[in-house]
């Protein structure tokens, strides 16, 4: 890890907000996509980030190995996305709809549509580790670190999510 | 699997990819982490508007959720219309009934083999629904979560849905206390039996039980004034028909209707049809305000109808007004505007509601187009012809509202669009927004 990233996470860890804004923006593209992914509307994306860089401000002097920043922030920052996702699930009946209409603007790409419908059905754990995987293009020990689970467990996630995913798409004959 | 089927997949993947590596990181984000943080310095705790509140008050206010069911239901699953209310577990006049005993203790409870434990607590019913007291208590984890909002009320005579319900979580977050309102059982049922179920969003499954009471017919509260309306409203679309008022101990429901389903019929027909996506009405009793708490409209075989729910009304009555503040709706627009790239202020006129074109830009790849317009309008179809082509709304970004010196209320924003060209207009397919008409009626108490 370069030493002025190490110098800003100690920076940070003795309580510097401004070191600890610099590390998040230096990697800014990476956790926003993140919680894009798992948000998928600009709004909350940047809500659950600034959650996250609380959470992670209150917490950074446990973080034993500086190395590890990048990675343990992000699994804060998918855990702050869930946290959302969950509460956002709750009130969605009493929001009038919003000028963008999301459905709309894809019905033109009604392929991918058909793909997101289908990836969608599958089990949570199996579209994280897809989307962190293909959409995100993490390798397996980063998705490992990320959402802490054991490399062998986002293996076998990833082929068993593409065998279920293949065989959605197959059922609703979908010409693949 | 196959190799084919495999590329597929990852070309699906690759295309997802291709539309995620296009999203930019808007500008705000540095200035958001900074007032996050910020926040936190002043031993705020800005994680969460509930959590917040945890610290503040000590407690957290939980809105669980407002359902519609039944014939509606499906109307709002369409529609998506607006339903407001629910602010606090026990409102002044729930709280006045219960000084006075108006209701019946029931004291019976469930226990799940994990552990989580609903009880009915108390019942209080009147003509226009019936309030179901109960707590909800997870010694293991997040009680909010422990019981499924679906329920039923159900007698040999049929079924009562929840409408909505509003709870209370202690500090450690393992009990809520609810109130949950049932449209009234028949007036001939007397036993009742809850129907619920665990939450299975983590185990997969729902495990179901019942808890049944005895109603006591006695202690039910009836109404206080209950009337058939026949006045009439016109407004630009349509006349709005106020039908009935039906005032109980624990609430005022007024309902009334749009439209009636052959207009409907008709409207669709000509292309002319509108959505009504809001109806604002304001109930004066003895000339104070009475406090709105809830309502809805939808659209189904008996054509658009509304209600709105206010609290209670005060005793005695002498005058009673209905005010119709404000309606919106969402209208058929079909109609192209030509786009000026140079940079000049455009103002669209559609439906006789001003647009304002602050500016057209576009890159290589995409086109922004800056609008401003009052508060409650919305572009709710619209699409951009570059060339000839059609291309769809990918998003609505950098929301701005701001107040003129009339005070009206003014918003901003960016639409973008992915693709451009050198021939641009505005597709408008439809457009909502609201008219103010403070029209007032009498209501005869007689």
């Amino acid at each position: 890890m370069e030493q002025d990233i190490l110098h800003r996470i100690w920076q940070a860890k003795s309580g510097d907000k401004e070191a600890l804004i610099q590390l998040i923006m230096s990697q800014k593209e990476d956790y926003y996509r993140l919680a894009y992914v798992y948000m998928k509307d600009q709004e909350d994306a940047l809500d659950a980030m600034s959650d996250m860089i609380v959470k992670v401000f209150e917490n950074i002097k446990s973080l034993k190995t500086e190395e590890a920043f990048f990675s343990w922030s992000k699994t804060i920052l998918v855990n702050c996305c869930k946290q959302h996702l969950r509460k956002k699930h709750r009130v969605i009946l009493l929001q009038e709809l919003p000028e963008e209409s999301y459905e709309e603007s894809y019905s033109e790409h009604e392929e991918q549509l058909a793909f997101e419908a289908h990836l969608e059905k599958l089990n949570v754990k199996y579209q994280e580790v897809l989307r962190l995987r293909f959409a995100l293009d993490m390798d397996y020990a980063t998705i490992a670190k990320v959402i802490k689970i054991p490399i062998g467990t986002v293996k076998s996630r990833i082929y068993a999510g593409l065998q279920k995913l293949q065989k959605s798409m197959e059922v609703d004959g979908n010409g693949l | 699997m196959g190799y084919k089927e495999m590329k597929k997949i990852e070309e699906l993947f690759n295309a997802q990819k291709a539309h995620l590596d296009t999203i930019e990181v808007p500008d705000q984000l540095e200035a958001r982490l900074r007032s996050a943080l910020a926040y936190e310095s002043k031993n705020y705790n800005p994680q969460s508007f509930y959590q917040r509140y945890i610290k503040q008050f000590k407690v957290a206010v939980v809105l669980v959720f407002a359902l519609l069911v039944g014939i509606n239901y499906d109307a709002i699953a369409s529609y998506g219309k607006q339903l407001v209310g629910y602010d606090q577990v026990m409102d002044v006049t729930l709280r006045d009934l219960n000084n006075l005993g108006k209701g019946q203790l029931i004291g019976k409870s469930h226990t799940f083999a994990n552990g989580v434990c609903l009880s009915v607590d108390y019942v209080m019913l009147d003509e226009n629904q019936l309030l179901l007291f109960y707590t909800v208590k997870d010694p293991n984890s997040d009680a909010t979560n422990a019981i499924s909002p679906f329920m039923s009320l159900n007698s040999f005579l049929g079924k009562s849905h929840k409408q909505s319900s509003q709870g209370l979580l202690n500090e450690e977050g393992t009990e809520v206390k609810y109130i949950a309102s049932f449209e009234p059982p028949s007036p001939l049922a007397r036993k009742l039996t809850l129907n619920f179920a665990l939450d299975g969003q983590s185990q997969g499954v729902n495990t179901p039980a019942e808890i049944s009471f005895d109603l006591e017919r006695d202690k039910a509260m009836g109404h206080t004034l209950k009337k058939r309306l026949k006045q009439t409203v016109k407004v630009d679309e349509t006349n709005i028909k106020l039908e009935s008022i039906l005032a109980s101990p624990t609430q005022t429901v007024i309902k009334g209707s749009a439209q009636s389903i052959f207009g409907l019929a008709r409207d669709t027909l000509s292309g002319e049809r509108f959505r009504p996506t809001k109806l604002d009405l304001k109930l004066i009793a003895n000339g104070q305000e009475v406090g709105r708490k809830g309502g809805g409209v939808s659209t189904d075989i008996r054509g658009i109808t509304f209600h709105t729910i206010f609290d209670a009304l005060p005793a005695p009555l002498t005058e009673l007004k209905l005010e119709l503040v404000s309606f919106s709706a969402d209208h058929d627009v079909n109609k192209q505007y030509d786009l000026d790239k140079k940079g000049e202020k455009q103002v669209l006129d559609i439906l006789g509601q001003k647009v304002e074109i602050n500016e057209v830009r576009n890159n290589d790849k995409e086109t922004f187009i800056v609008i401003t317009s009052a508060e409650n309008l919305v572009l709710t179809k619209v699409y951009l012809i570059a060339d000839g082509k059609q291309i769809s709304l990918e998003e609505t970004v950098d929301n701005r509202y701001d107040k003129n010196s009339d005070g009206q209320i003014t918003h901003q924003r960016t639409l973008r669009f992915k693709g451009t060209g050198d021939d641009l207009r505005l597709d408008v397919h439809r457009v909502s927004y609201a008219k103010d008409y403070h029209e007032v009626v009498d209501i005869p108490l007689d």
